[in-house]
């Protein structure tokens, strides 16, 4: 069984595992923004593309993951690939600005569509790439510690932040666990001859309730067993708490912050200035020299 | 049915931060029809083994011969009739009452028998008959199985491993969490299962039921097998480097050699053995 899941945490001592999950988060997030900036000329978007593949290849590659192992991740994209292509290609366009493709049954279709669904396909994919990273390089404790602060300023106006904290903790710390339950119990049925690969539709809905209740059944057991073994510790999700890990904001954390923020200004100038391709910005450089 | 391991290494999550070698190098051979221990500490290997039997596991390098089916680690070499293997060799997994998910405890039992390929009705009868020999009455088979007690539960998931009637059938820790009546009627049966001729691989930690039962023992540590002997001879060593505790009867034997009483342990399997010995050994006067 694969249980090498994909956005698993993988243990390495890269800058980005040591990175504080809070400015990481920000990163993120302030990357993803400039990932989905939107371009006018198809040159911009295919330079700008390219800065950002290159970017987050690099960050990839520092935090050890494999590219393989993210092609592969691919794969359960080419359903969307293909549905993206339908939709563009059926969408009529009155401006376009690349040549004709072809035409269907007096139906003009143009590159622009193909570009279309190409720059939405890379988008999606830059973004599972940084979420990736993000998951990859944090614990997932850290993870809900980073995001119970970013609740903090809902806590003033009376939102359980904790209880939504330790919840998606539990979440996150059982995701392993109930792996490891569905590899049990999938083996369990194997010996009982259900067969979970191959088979007619019929038998394979039942390999799957096979697999489902048991399943539910042993969760909900695990969680009435939690709850009582938190009870029985004196849990309150209203006492304050302390935490025997702290967070540690450094000047490192502060500077890939400043970095990740200038990359993504530089992004939206890039957008909002309305670079008209490449002749305007080699135009711009000659200005500027 | 004999099952023959030659070579056999098992990595998990190979090529990762994860990687770990469970298998190291692994040749055994069973023989059939025998009732046979695997022991050894937790994380040795054992249910590693066990999942090659059923080919739930593939080798990363080295074969498993069972009877006709070779489980290698080369693709083309591999069997393909894993449904073949599975109904010959039954696997109980621990805790096996986890395993159950349908409305009605026949229905449940019936469940592996219909899988390979048994009629409705034939699958009933099947399953019938195994609930018969783990000692539930027909009252028991419209019930559901999730509101029995954990006994009876662990009852129902093994009549759905002997309903598929395997020829080789290996239990894993089948007493854990068990009270001591059901876990000594649950080894009875499998007694009884073995005598009529099933071979049996019984997974356990607890060294009184391997001296009780057991006409072999195979010793695991880190992956490889220790020793593979019977339990007169295994008692008969130093058990200490391999962490197993020695069965209550040879500790009181020894206890009793100490005082003198001539006592030979090799012949002991169970209560009655060391009280004919003891009487035996009694100096008459």
């Amino acid at each position: 069984m694969n249980s090498f899941a994909m956005g698993r945490y993988i243990p390495y001592h890269s800058f980005l595992h040591k990175m504080d999950p809070r400015a990481k988060i920000f990163c993120l997030i302030v990357l993803m923004v400039a990932v989905f900036m939107p371009f006018v000329s198809w040159q911009m978007v295919a330079v700008m593309a390219g800065v950002a593949f290159l970017l987050i290849s690099g960050l990839l590659l520092a935090s050890h993951m494999s590219i393989l192992q993210l092609l592969s991740s691919l794969k359960s994209l080419w359903l969307m690939i293909v549905f993206l292509l339908i939709i563009y290609i059926l969408t009529p366009r009155s401006n376009h600005s690349l040549p004709v493709a072809f035409v269907m049954w007096n139906y003009t279709v143009y590159w622009d569509s193909f570009a279309e669904a190409g720059r939405i396909l890379i988008r999606l994919m830059l973004m599972i790439e940084l979420s990736l990273i993000l998951t990859a390089t944090t614990k997932p404790l850290d993870l809900t510690f980073a995001l119970e602060w970013y609740l903090t300023p809902l806590k003033w106006i009376g939102f359980p932040s904790h209880v939504v904290a330790m919840t998606i903790t539990l979440a996150l710390r059982f995701i392993p666990t109930i792996l490891e339950d569905v590899n049990r119990i999938m083996k369990a049925q194997s010996s009982r001859g259900v067969d979970f690969e191959h088979g007619k539709l019929g038998a394979k809905f039942r390999a799957v309730i096979s697999l489902i209740v048991p399943l539910f059944v042993s969760s909900f057991i695990r969680s009435d067993e939690l709850a009582n073994a938190m009870e029985c510790r004196g849990y309150d999700p209203k006492a304050k708490r302390t935490r025997y890990r702290q967070l540690h904001f450094s000047w490192l954390d502060l500077l890939w912050t400043l970095l990740a923020s200038g990359i993504a200004v530089l992004f939206i100038y890039v957008s909002v200035v309305h670079f008209d391709g490449f002749v305007s910005w080699f135009h711009l450089e000659t200005n500027l020299v | 049915m004999p099952i023959n391991f030659s070579n056999v290494f098992y990595v998990y999550n190979p090529k990762s931060p994860f990687q770990y070698e469970a298998l190291r190098n692994v040749n055994l051979t069973l023989d059939e029809g025998k009732f046979i221990a695997l022991v050894g500490r937790t994380g040795s290997g054992k249910s590693t083994l066990i999942s090659h039997l059923n080919a739930l596991l593939h080798p990363t390098s080295g074969e498993v011969v069972i009877d006709d089916f070779i489980n290698a680690a080369d693709k083309r070499k591999r069997s393909r009739d894993v449904r073949g293997l599975r109904k010959k060799v039954g696997l109980v997994f621990q805790f096996p009452e986890y395993q159950l998910f349908e409305e009605t405890v026949e229905k449940d039992v019936a469940f592996g028998p219909k899988n390979f390929g048994l009629g409705n009705q034939e699958a009933l009868k099947q399953a019938h008959e195994a609930l018969q020999v783990v000692g539930l009455d027909p009252t028991f088979y419209e019930r559901s199985p999730f509101e029995l007690s954990g006994g009876e539960k662990r009852k129902v998931a093994i009549a759905g491993i002997l309903a598929i009637r395997p020829t080789v059938l290996i239990v894993d820790e089948p007493t854990a969490g068990l009270d001591p009546r059901a876990a000594e009627e649950t080894m009875a049966l499998f007694q009884k299962i073995h005598s009529e001729g099933t071979t049996i691989i019984l997974v356990t930690h607890d060294m009184n039921l391997v001296l009780h039962y057991a006409e072999d023992v195979v010793v695991m540590e880190n992956g490889e097998i220790a020793l593979h002997c019977t339990p007169g001879e295994l008692f008969g060593r130093d058990l200490s480097p391999y962490s197993l505790e020695v069965p209550d009867i040879y500790r009181f034997a020894r206890d009793l050699q100490r005082f003198g009483l001539k006592i030979d342990t090799s012949k002991l399997h169970g209560v009655e053995d060391l009280a004919l010995a003891i009487k035996e050994a009694y100096p008459h006067e």
